[in-house]
């Protein structure tokens, strides 16, 4: 049985592409070019997303047949598409005796419709900003709605992130812990603005240490879930690489992390999950290798006998492991469970089986 | 045997895509009448990157290929169609619940009169009822409009009017629903159903159908007395077919367009497949007063619908499920409920964050006992749920609150019927209902009953002679006794004899709180007569005698006195344990695992330590939520994708609903702020 995997990409090396639009239903336009070089702060699209309804009627006050379409052309001084502002007179009254009848747009809008003597506008709409996230190259455009950005780098994607972005300079915790940055005094040792990386779970003076020293945000295997609204209403990003609980990191995203450490920035983009896009939490660092060529991340492919995996649930949950066999039939699990699985290798050398449904592929090209 | 053969003997691929699995079958003739001959499981490729069912439905058939060198689809990967000497299939039949539930806006008259059969019409399919209009809402037409607008609705479905009654109020509805599908891009259009007074159909369908696909129903409600619900139903088959195929991502539209040119139906919502086939089973097993009863506990949803005098009752539940949807089910659940079916020290902590990792990996499945007695004891805790919520509309329910007699039961979903072992699967269905007296235990292992009610539209012939062969796993018959049972009393509370058929007789005693699994081998037709002690009985009875045939999991007898009292925590790992070896005759070596990691005197001064700890936690967090604010001038605005809660709705571990604020929306979450960092970081 040929069985393909879920992925969650950690690579140190890969080309990476991601787009950069605005959502269904805004309007607006994209700013950038294709090929342009951008940095994760420009602005790669910008609109509206409209909001209310209003409905004037326009005919009644004037006293006109809504079905005389004819009159009604003459009369209005707006059209679908119109930007209105507030006061704008929709119409020119038919007869003198009309002006002080004729409507006026109540607040400012856009024409949506001309329907039957009412003129519909869509009010209050709300600015949209695109961000690139990113620094990277424009490949190509989305319409007019956003673009495609191409970099090369490292890319470690988590499990959970609390919505939000910051592209910085990175370090791994203090020898002395994390609360050792309060008593940070040393203009030399500039703390604020860098993300720090946990090799364990986030605790509650974690976060306050974050707004105390204004840190960049925090990297981590995991955290309680009884944080996580405190982590949402923190405005800098807050990664946990594993998820929920007591995990520990997977060495791979560790020894990503430590080569980098110190030495270049990340964009630290803690997307929350989303179960019907693709969406994850991802640390992208950005860098050249001259000589070395990136390739895209290996996409749906078939579990093979020496693949690498990472297993995602206890209790070999984090750990990288060796795929060395793939049982044609059903193997009973520790806890009686019968289901399809594969043999793999963990680091420690020890061979265990583990269920197909609890592997997942790290991107690598064969 | 039941049926002949009809167009033929055509084979049939039969398929069910659910939110984390595809399960594909084939059902052909063998000895003239229809089996399911071989089947296949994979993976679900609904969501993106990949973003297309088929590759998935692909991988099934190329598994079933691989096993039975029975070729179904060509070089190319087209599936071959129909049958010849070198393979292919005739027909194909698919369900679904592998999709968002629709939003729908309901538009009617009178909320206890047209919208309340329209919300009964409704039961059967995955919709979520996102905004109602009525004539008496009070609403001015902008305000009508808006509230579609905002609803962001996949269904419009109109009712109101008696045949022949009120018109004005139908098409001023009608009216504002109309200029709000204009408002709408083309490709956001809702399907509209209309259901409502006969004569309106032509002036709804000239109205709208300019704007949006229009389906007519009969009215739903021709009389104020009488309520007609079936070709509403019928339609609501297609617009979930129609919303399926408009999906910008999921590629149902070639399964639909496969299914209709095969079979002359679209994709049907696995609910209404199961619907139709308790509807269909109760018609063709009805004993005496006894109903039907189903039971899906899936990842995203969880359905229970039953049958009783020709009429089916359904509830669909998109917010429980033991994966996509396990954060919504544990805000649902009584979450001190759940923690008693463990037998290890647990706390509300330990729960939320298992749902919180389930959902960021919802296909994945336990392996370790902890996790399995997690999800064990959730799967039982949704069934009580469903149940109570369901009871209120059975009319043969005891007023005491029993569960009325149902022959089968049937349960779905992988926790259930994967169980390490049936015996397990019987005591979980035996503990979620408490069911008393005598009852005939099934499973439905391979999404069987969906299907074969999507196929009972097409060919009920099929259906019956499938179902006869191989529809569903019979775990066997349970004896359950009523009555308290006391402590450890050394009195047996039943005593069982089963005589086989070749003369020979089992004799057991059970004492009160025990249960076990008869080991007979399954399809064994036996004579039990079971005695009762004191105070306990079966059916009223303190002595029953009964053929029955034995399942995969023997016979079970349950004497545990009902109602069920589950022992505290410090005798739980014990207990349960017996319970474990009781159904399924084996020594419980994972009991071992809690034994050791939790020793009994840790477990209150780990209890008192983390209610210390969380004290001493909320304080800070507290202080670190105002820092915060104070800091970065926190706002409560929501920002689009960030899914940032309000900071109001601050109850621990529920998931928060989102607000939309005044300020400015942004794409990505944290944008607005950036730059405000990034200056900071100058």
């Amino acid at each position: 049985m040929r069985y393909h995997p879920e992925e969650r990409i950690v690579l140190e090396y890969t080309v990476i592409k991601r787009d950069r639009a605005l959502p269904p239903r805004a309007y607006g336009s994209v700013r950038v070019s294709p090929g342009a070089n951008v940095e994760s702060t420009h602005i790669i699209a910008e609109g509206e997303l409209p909001q209310d309804f209003r409905i004037v009627d326009v005919a009644g006050p004037l006293n006109i047949d809504p079905d005389d379409a004819e009159l009604l052309s003459n009369v209005l001084t707006v059209a679908q598409g119109d930007v209105v502002p507030a006061g704008h007179p929709l119409a020119t009254p038919p007869r003198r005796k009309d002006r002080k009848k004729v409507p006026h747009v109540p607040v400012d809008g856009v024409v949506s419709l001309v329907e039957h003597g009412r003129v519909i506008l869509q009010t209050n709409p709300q600015p949209v900003v695109v961000y690139a996230r990113l620094q990277g190259r424009v490949t190509e455009l989305i319409g007019n709605k956003g673009a495609r950005i191409e970099t090369v780098g490292s890319l470690i994607q988590g499990a959970w992130g609390n919505g939000r972005f910051l592209f910085s300079s990175f370090s791994f915790e203090p020898k002395d812990g994390l609360q050792s940055l309060i008593k940070q005094t040393s203009l030399l040792e500039n703390v604020r603005g860098r993300v720090y990386i946990l090799e364990r779970p986030i605790n509650v003076e974690d976060l306050r240490v974050v707004v105390k020293k204004e840190l960049g945000g925090l990297v981590a295997p995991s955290m309680s879930y009884h944080l996580r609204e405190t982590a949402m209403a923190l405005k800098v990003p807050i990664i946990l690489t594993e998820g929920f609980g007591e995990a520990q990191m997977t060495r791979r995203t560790n020894e990503i992390l430590r080569e980098f450490e110190n030495k270049r920035q990340a964009a630290f983009d803690a997307m929350l999950p989303n179960r019907w896009t693709s969406d994850r939490p991802e640390i992208v660092i950005p860098y050249q290798a001259p000589g070395t060529n990136a390739l895209y991340p290996a996409f749906d492919e078939v579990l093979i006998v020496g693949a690498t995996v990472r297993l995602s649930r206890a209790p070999y949950e984090g750990q990288i492991a060796t795929v060395t066999a793939l049982p044609d039939k059903p193997q009973i699990m520790e806890n009686g469970l019968r289901t399809a699985a594969a043999q793999v290798k963990l680091r420690n050398g020890h061979e265990v089986m583990v269920p197909l449904a609890n592997i997942e592929l790290l991107g690598e090209s064969k | 045997m039941l049926g002949q053969t009809s167009n033929s003997g055509k084979s049939i691929l039969a398929m069910d895509f659910g939110s984390v699995n595809t399960r594909v079958m084939i059902i052909d003739v063998v000895d003239g009448q229809y089996r399911m001959v071989t089947r296949s499981q994979t993976r679900t490729t609904m969501r993106p990157p990949i973003g297309d069912v088929t590759v998935g439905m692909s991988r099934a058939i190329e598994n079933i290929q691989d096993a039975t060198g029975r070729i179904l689809i060509d070089h190319e990967g087209v599936l071959i169609f129909p049958e010849n000497e070198d393979g292919g299939i005739d027909r194909v039949v698919a369900t679904s619940s592998a999709s968002r539930p629709l939003r729908a806006v309901l538009v009617g008259l009178i909320a206890e009169v047209s919208l309340a059969s329209a919300r009964h019409a409704l039961n059967g399919t995955y919709i979520e009822v996102a905004e109602i209009l009525s004539i008496s809402d009070g609403r001015t037409e902008e305000e009508r409009i808006n509230a579609i607008l905002k609803a962001k609705p996949d269904l419009i479905f109109i009712s109101g009017g008696t045949d022949g009654g009120n018109q004005n109020a139908v098409l001023e509805l009608t009216h504002a629903t109309g200029l709000a599908l204009m408002l709408l891009p083309d490709d956001e259009r809702p399907n509209v159903l209309y259901a409502g007074n006969e004569v309106l159909a032509d002036t709804v369908v000239g109205l709208l159908q300019d704007h949006a696909s229009v389906f007519v129903a009969s009215n739903v409600r021709p009389d104020v007395n009488e309520e007609k619900l079936g070709t509403a139903r019928v339609e609501l088959a297609n617009v979930y077919s129609n919303f399926m195929t408009s999906q910008p991502v999921g590629g149902f539209d070639q399964v639909i367009s496969l299914s209709s040119e095969l079979s002359g139906i679209g994709i049907v919502p696995t609910a209404q497949g199961v619907a139709n086939m308790v509807r269909f089973l109760g018609e063709l097993l009805q004993k005496g007063s006894a109903g039907v009863l189903h039971v899906d506990i899936g990842s995203t949803t969880s359905t229970l619908v039953s049958s009783f005098d020709k009429q089916v009752n359904s509830t669909i539940r998109s917010d429980l499920g033991l994966g996509h949807s396990l954060l919504t089910t544990l805000a649902v659940l009584n979450i001190e409920n759940v923690l008693r079916w463990l037998p290890f020290a647990a706390n509300e902590d330990d729960l939320w964050n298992y749902a919180y990792n389930k959902v960021l990996m919802p296909t994945t499945i336990p392996q370790t006992m902890r996790d399995l007695m997690i999800e064990q004891a959730i799967a039982r805790e949704i069934i009580r749920y469903l149940v109570n919520g369901a009871q209120a509309g059975w009319r043969h329910a005891a007023e005491d609150g029993k569960l009325p007699a149902f022959r089968p039961i049937i349960v779905a979903g992988a926790t259930l019927t994967d169980a390490p072992h049936h015996g397990v699967t019987a005591m979980l269905i035996l503990d979620a209902f408490e069911l008393e007296g005598i009852h005939n235990l099934y499973i439905d292992p391979y999404a069987m009953v969906a299907l074969l009610g999507a196929i009972a539209y097409a060919d009920p012939t099929v259906t019956v002679q499938t179902f006869e062969h191989n529809g569903l796993v019979n775990l066997g018959t349970a004896f359950c006794a009523t009555g308290r049972v006391r402590g450890r009393s050394q009195r047996p509370a039943m005593k069982i004899q089963i005589t086989l058929e070749n003369g020979r007789a089992i004799e057991k005693k059970l004492l009160p709180g025990e249960i076990w699994a008869a080991p007979l081998s399954s399809g064994q037709e036996v004579q039990v007569v079971v005695r009762t002690g004191r105070g306990i009985k079966i059916n009223g009875k303190r002595r029953v005698k009964q053929t029955v045939t034995a399942g995969t999991a023997g016979l079970i007898f349950d004497a545990r006195g009902r109602s069920l009292v589950l022992p505290p925590l410090r005798r739980r790992p014990a207990i349960y344990a017996e319970w474990w070896t009781g159904v399924t005759g084996q020594v419980w070596t994972g009991m071992q695992e809690f034994s050791e990691a939790d020793p009994l005197s840790e477990i209150d001064k780990g209890a008192r330590e983390t209610r210390r700890d969380r004290f001493t936690e909320e304080k800070l967090l507290q202080e670190v939520m105002s820092a915060a604010e104070l800091a970065e001038g926190f706002d409560e605005g929501e920002v689009i994708g960030s899914g940032r809660s309000s900071g109001r709705d601050r109850k621990r571990g529920k998931p928060e609903k989102s607000r939309r604020g005044r300020g400015r929306k942004d794409e990505v979450p944290e944008e607005d702020e950036a730059p405000d960092i990034l200056e900071r970081l100058r």
